[in-house]
């Protein structure tokens, strides 16, 4: 782990990690938009911080976990850098009732 | 918030919570009676549109936004759901953070509170579609169902 991301905070099948904002801009924010599924999205920046934070869930919990155990994400956001709590549960992309 | 859980009721989400308004019981059964499980995905969005209104006429909440995206979550910045699925237990869950923005959640751990909120004013409002829910396996964070010898 690089020396400037700080330990995430981890509880009951919960972990959450704080990713620094990177707006998104020029060239990449046109491919972006292409890309981003909802119309509704406020930002684009959002969208990008989700997958971020799932890719490092993805990263940390491989091989016990995988990208579709990911059951929900609660997100703050303090000045700069969201906070993203991912919860998690085996099978979640199946859904439940 | 409070500070500790119940002693042994950690996974035993659906006995988190004892009481609940009576209009929010009753509003979590307008929304299946409406439709929900019965319902094109278009309508049954709708119908959880409708039972956040009624949640937040209830609780006094501001207004939130519920889109369809390819991951679940509530996002405080802007007072938004999002579900890949119209999930009745997925709503609530996200529902209770939204109550949790506004200091109305119970249990420290935010996750534990909204697992057991959402979880039970479920078995609270749908006692039979619960229990069959919950042996189906359609339940995500609860224990496995208990068996007659248990």
């Amino acid at each position: 782990m690089a020396f400037f991301q700080k330990q995430p905070k981890e509880g009951e099948n919960w972990v959450e990690y704080e990713i620094p904002s990177m707006p998104v801009a020029g060239e990449a924010a046109a491919m972006f938009r292409i890309t981003a599924p909802p119309k509704e999205y406020p930002d684009a920046d959002l969208h990008l911080a989700i997958e971020r934070a799932v890719g490092r869930f993805n990263r940390e919990h491989t091989p016990e976990y995988k990208r579709g155990d990911v059951a929900d994400l609660y997100i703050d956001r303090k000045g700069d850098t969201f906070r993203i709590k991912v919860s998690y549960w085996p099978n979640a992309s199946e859904g439940q009732i | 918030m409070s500070d500790h859980f119940p002693e042994g009721l950690l996974m035993n989400y659906h006995l988190m919570f004892k009481k609940f308004k009576k209009e929010a019981i009753l509003a979590v059964q307008k929304a299946v009676k409406a439709g929900l499980w019965r319902s094109e995905r278009e309508p049954a969005y709708d119908i959880l549109r409708a039972m956040f209104t009624n949640l937040n006429t209830i609780y006094g909440l501001p207004t939130l936004v519920l889109i369809v995206d390819d991951h679940e979550y509530y996002s405080r910045v802007t007072d938004m759901i999002a579900l890949p699925k119209p999930s009745l237990v997925s709503a609530l869950h996200e529902y209770r953070h939204h109550m949790q923005h506004y200091g109305l959640g119970h249990y420290e751990d935010d996750e534990i509170d909204a697992r057991g909120w959402s979880v039970s004013l479920f078995r609270k409002a749908l006692p039979k579609s619960f229990k069959k829910a919950w042996s189906e396996g359609k339940i995500w964070f609860m224990p496995p169902y208990p068996t007659e010898q248990e």
